[in-house]
């Protein structure tokens, strides 16, 4: 086993290198710069001070040049100061971390917590009502747009009913502080949290409903039934603890989505997140910041897949890594 | 089993609890720095405590002791210094005075300091010299308890001059005495320059060059821009059109450009400006390197301070701005952000962008959640605050309104339409319209479309006033002339040159040669008049100035012309411009204040994307810039702006309102600016707000 994590983790840091030359070809290869982007609509910036700031900036190397420049100081996890941040790219994603975090671990929590009991009772009641209306409902959850939901749910709860806040993070004028502010910051997060849950509860109900269902044709379920066991049992022990397999490794994959931010949720909330934030450094060509950004979500794809394939070893005892 | 089970629930409650481990440590860091900034903020306090005896704090005089105003997307550089974005200015604006500041009227007026200019011969005689003389109020006080004088100005000035300064101040362009040799660090700058002038005046001339010397710019250039790879254009095409025979290196990209050199060389020689690129050249090959060797200018000649409130700025020429350029400016403590500040290293000053201190009404507090908190300052110089604490909040923009009505914000500004006039008057709450000070235009392109006929005739088919009318109703205007109209110097008399009249159009097509062939397209020797415009909507053509391009579009295909809309992000749409691959764009200026246009249509202007080349224009501007007298400035910008206009580059579209909307029941209405204009608005005299 720790030979196998041993070269797991050697791989990963030749993968990290892929991943990192292909980013910053792909990021250097946007349209406009930094500077362009910065000095547009000044009047007053003559060509010299363009050029002086593309040698600050470092945008006057070439690509490669460019690249092997930002590789020796990422080794040294130097991760550079962002362009339109101008601050250490690790301080910037330290500062947007928590929130960013915070929101999409609850909504993991409460899509889990609603996803494998609906999934299991669908797949219990196959062809039911019960069955039919928890899929149909899961798909809606699916289709709709965050955007769209979140205007809907807004209008409602905001603006019709008043009894959520519109959007942002904390009341502003209250100014809560310790214990208040943390109930402040929650009453906040109950819309972006129930935007997050419901569109994306259906994809790990699903899951959890054809695993079930499969686990449920096996033939030690059936045996379990033939001596007697009560139903309760069956579903309990036999069939739940297998359908879980799949299940945690699938939340191993999901930790890079922890932390990536989501864009158009943050957007319409205006929460100070990490998806924000990337956007703003992609709108702007902040390349430091997309740099290291990427590169840490790279790092948690690849630990995220380890993990999960761990994970998978311990809860089944038929996997073996030699 | 029992076993396995408990296995399996110990590593799902340990993926969790590492999980949110990693959340709780963050959290505690994230506080620990705020609390880093609030201890900061504490100890200046206290040290100043033993100081005089520091005012109370601000009391509130209403119901309410906090003003929220609806803001968008910080970045976090709140630092009048190096900030770049609109939202982090507003938010640190209150924690700032300037030297000088706009009245409403947008005339540069004394607020926490004075500036006055005098002319005066060189001493060498030869040329008028400008001396500027600045100063700040006497027994002003930072929000530190640190007395304000006239080296925190000094300091910004140096700040600005330095060679590794990033930030959007153009204030290293200024014609100051002794600037340039701090800026390049080398004392004999001028005298240099000079020489590789007459260097290049001797050697590459138009009448001078050699052919290497011009074949090489021409080569090493890339044809001065045009050539950006063999796929770029159609070159085969081209070389076959001009008499060359490409056959045989169809595909190989050297050996094209080698011929287009030799082509171009041979046949355009003197529609290239090699002498441009190589003083260009000469002088960028002169200047890097400068500051490596240490530092051997480490002042700057013609800023000199008098006394601890006063100091003078030498200009070299006259500058119509130049009171602007060293007075309005915040004033910024150098006891505080120039502690570890050398020439050629900011990175002292820049550690400091996320916690600003100054000398205005408000000082900083935190920036947490979206929200950056001020909090009164009682050793602001000018009327005391009246509210004790004003946040600034990130708002969606389509938020703005409702957020507003349902008292969770008292002042923002969403985006002017009729539809939110109606919401805040149906809601009993106050708005103030003011002209944006920018405008919308759609460019032509004399680089690539030469013959002034056709873009005349492309002139004569935009319908600028339904699509307008339609996108903004009354809340923008059509304007006439390239320039913001809340420029003083803008001539509000000017009358249309261009009106929509698409048979004048098709006679200028005619003029330019063209004409109907046999299947109905609009051609000139074999080829269809195509033009490729760009527009930055992202594909949803949702902007003010689609309509007049849909029209276009269905005009010139009555005629038999093409027009192809690239409806693109802004950022391709900008690195299309620049790259001169399109005929026409729409773009907009937007935050001028100025009238010089040097930089938009002057022959070496660094945003002359269109390509005008006039040495009449030319003489203007530099005329103009050293005009004072304001009534004949005017008549020479109405000039220039009309021989703009005859060259058929820029049709000016729109300029659009700005709204402020105010809350009614939190607000006292009262307490705003009697008149809200471009230059003047709440945050203008916000000490003098109070709340309900």
């Amino acid at each position: 086993m720790r030979q196998y994590i041993v070269r797991r983790i050697l791989i990963s840091i030749l993968v990290l290198f892929g991943v990192s030359f292909l980013l910053y070809i792909i990021i250097r290869l946007m349209p406009g710069d930094y500077v362009a982007n910065i000095t547009a609509g000044n009047m007053n910036v003559t060509a010299e001070m363009e050029q002086r700031m593309r040698e600050v900036y470092g945008l006057d190397k070439g690509l490669l040049e460019g690249y092997i420049s930002w590789l020796g100081d990422a080794v040294r996890l130097d991760f550079g100061i962002s362009f339109i941040y101008q601050k250490p790219v690790t301080e910037v994603i330290q500062r947007y971390l928590p929130i960013t975090f915070a929101l999409a671990a609850i909504a993991m929590v409460f899509e889990m917590l609603l996803a494998i009991p609906l999934g299991i009772l669908a797949a219990r009641k196959q062809y039911s009502k019960m069955d039919y209306s928890i899929v149909a409902i899961a798909l809606m959850g699916i289709s709709l747009p965050s955007f769209f939901f979140a205007a809907i749910l807004k209008r409602v709860f905001a603006i019709g009913l008043g009894v959520l806040p519109l959007s942002g993070m904390v009341n502003a004028r209250a100014g809560f502080e310790g214990f208040a502010r943390i109930m402040d910051i929650g009453h906040h997060l109950v819309l972006p949290v129930t935007v997050f849950v419901i569109t994306g509860v259906g994809g790990l109900l699903r899951y959890t409903r054809t695993n079930m269902l499969e686990v449920l044709n096996a033939d030690y379920v059936r045996t379990a039934r033939a001596k007697g066991l009560p139903e309760r049992k069956v579903i309990g022990k036999h069939a739940f603890r297998n359908t879980l397999i799949p299940i945690v490794t699938l939340v191993g994959g999901m930790i890079p989505g922890l932390f990536s931010g989501a864009v158009i949720t943050e957007g319409i909330f205006a929460l100070e997140g990490l998806g924000q934030i990337a956007i703003n450094a992609v709108n702007n060509g902040d390349i430091p910041y997309l740099m290291g950004f990427n590169m840490f979500l790279a790092v948690l794809t690849l630990l995220g897949t380890l993990v999960s394939d761990i994970l998978y070893a311990v809860v089944d005892p038929r996997v073996r890594y030699s | 089993m029992k076993k396995r089970t408990l296995l399996l629930i110990f590593l799902l409650c340990l993926a969790f609890s590492f999980t949110a481990c990693g959340s709780k440590k963050d959290d505690e860091t994230n506080q620990n720095d705020t609390a880093d900034d609030g201890a900061d903020v504490d100890g200046d306090d206290t040290a100043d405590a033993d100081g005089e005896k520091v005012p109370d704090k601000i009391v509130a005089t209403g119901t309410y002791d906090t003003l929220v105003v609806g803001t968008q997307t910080f970045n976090g550089v709140f630092s009048p210094m190096f900030s770049s974005n609109a939202y982090d200015v507003q938010a640190y604006d209150p924690v700032f005075v300037a030297i000088s500041r706009l009245d409403k009227d947008g005339v540069l007026v004394d607020y926490a300091g004075h500036v006055e200019a005098k002319e005066q011969p060189s001493e060498d005689g030869s040329h008028t010299q400008v001396l500027y003389t600045v100063s700040v109020k006497e027994g002003m006080k930072f929000s530190d308890g640190e007395p304000v004088t006239i080296d925190d100005v000094i300091f910004q000035y140096y700040v600005f001059a330095d060679p590794t300064y990033d930030g959007s101040s153009t204030f290293s362009t200024l014609d100051i005495v002794g600037l340039k040799e701090y800026y390049y660090d080398t004392p004999d700058y001028t005298a240099q320059i000079a020489a590789i002038t007459a260097d290049v005046e001797s050697k590459y001339t138009l009448d001078k060059i050699s052919a290497d010397d011009y074949k090489a710019y021409l080569k090493d250039s890339s044809l001065d821009g045009w050539w950006q790879g063999i796929d770029s254009y159609d070159w085969v095409e081209y070389l076959k059109g001009e008499g060359y025979d490409p056959t045989g290196i169809e595909t190989d990209a050297d050996k094209l450009l080698e011929m287009l050199v030799d082509c171009e060389y041979t046949k355009y020689a003197a529609y290239y400006d090699p002498q441009s690129y190589y003083q260009a050249k000469g002088e960028s090959e002169f200047i890097t390197g400068n500051l490596e060797d240490g530092v051997d200018v480490d002042t700057i000649e013609g800023i000199k301070k008098l006394d601890e409130y006063t100091c003078t700025v030498l200009f070299d020429s006259v500058n119509i701005y130049g009171d602007r350029e060293v007075a309005y400016l915040s004033i910024v403590p150098e006891h505080y952000y120039g502690k570890d500040f050398k020439k050629g290293d900011l990175s002292a000053v820049k550690a400091l962008n996320g916690s600003p201190l100054g000398s205005g009404p408000y000082k900083f507090v935190s920036y947490q959640d979206n929200i950056v908190t001020l909090e009164g300052n009682p050793l602001f110089f000018g009327e005391t605050p009246k509210i004790p604490t004003v946040k600034f909040q990130v708002t969606a923009q389509e938020d703005m309104v409702d957020a507003l009505i349902g008292d969770q914000i008292d002042i923002t500004d969403p985006s002017a339409s009729q539809d939110v006039i109606d919401q805040i008057e149906e809601a009993g709450d106050s708005y103030s319209l003011v002209d944006n000070p920018g405008y919308g235009y759609i460019a032509v392109s004399a680089k690539t479309i030469p013959d002034i006929n056709v873009r005349k005739g492309l002139m004569h088919l935009m319908n600028r006033h339904p699509a307008v009318e339609s996108y903004y109703g009354d809340l923008a205007e059509v304007i006439e002339r390239p320039m913001t109209p809340t420029v003083s110097e803008y001539p509000h008399g000017a009358t249309e040159v261009y009106a929509y009249d698409p048979a004048k159009a098709l006679e200028y097509f005619t003029t330019a040669g063209y004409a109907k062939d046999g299947s109905g397209k609009l051609v000139k020797d074999g080829e269809q008049l195509q033009i490729t415009v760009g527009i930055g909507s992202s594909g949803t053509m949702n902007h003010p100035s689609a309509p007049i391009l849909t029209q276009m579009v269905n005009d010139m295909a009555g005629m038999g012309a093409e027009l192809i809309i690239q409806d693109i992000d802004f950022s391709t749409l900008t690195t299309k411009v620049d790259a001169g691959e399109l005929d026409m764009w729409v773009m907009a200026w937007g935050n001028s204040t100025s009238c010089d246009l040097t930089q938009l249509f002057g022959s070496k202007g660094n945003d002359n994307t269109v390509g005008l080349y006039s040495d009449e224009v030319d003489a203007l501007q530099k005329q103009i810039l050293q005009t004072v007298d304001f009534d004949e400035r005017c008549a020479l910008v109405a000039q220039e702006l009309d021989l703009i206009m005859d060259a058929a580059v820029y049709m000016p579209v729109y300029q659009r309102k700005n709204m402020e909307i105010y809350n009614a029941s939190t607000i006292n209405l009262e307490t705003l600016p009697e008149e809200t204009t471009t230059y003047w608005n709440y945050a203008s005299q916000i000490y003098h707000l109070e709340m309900q």
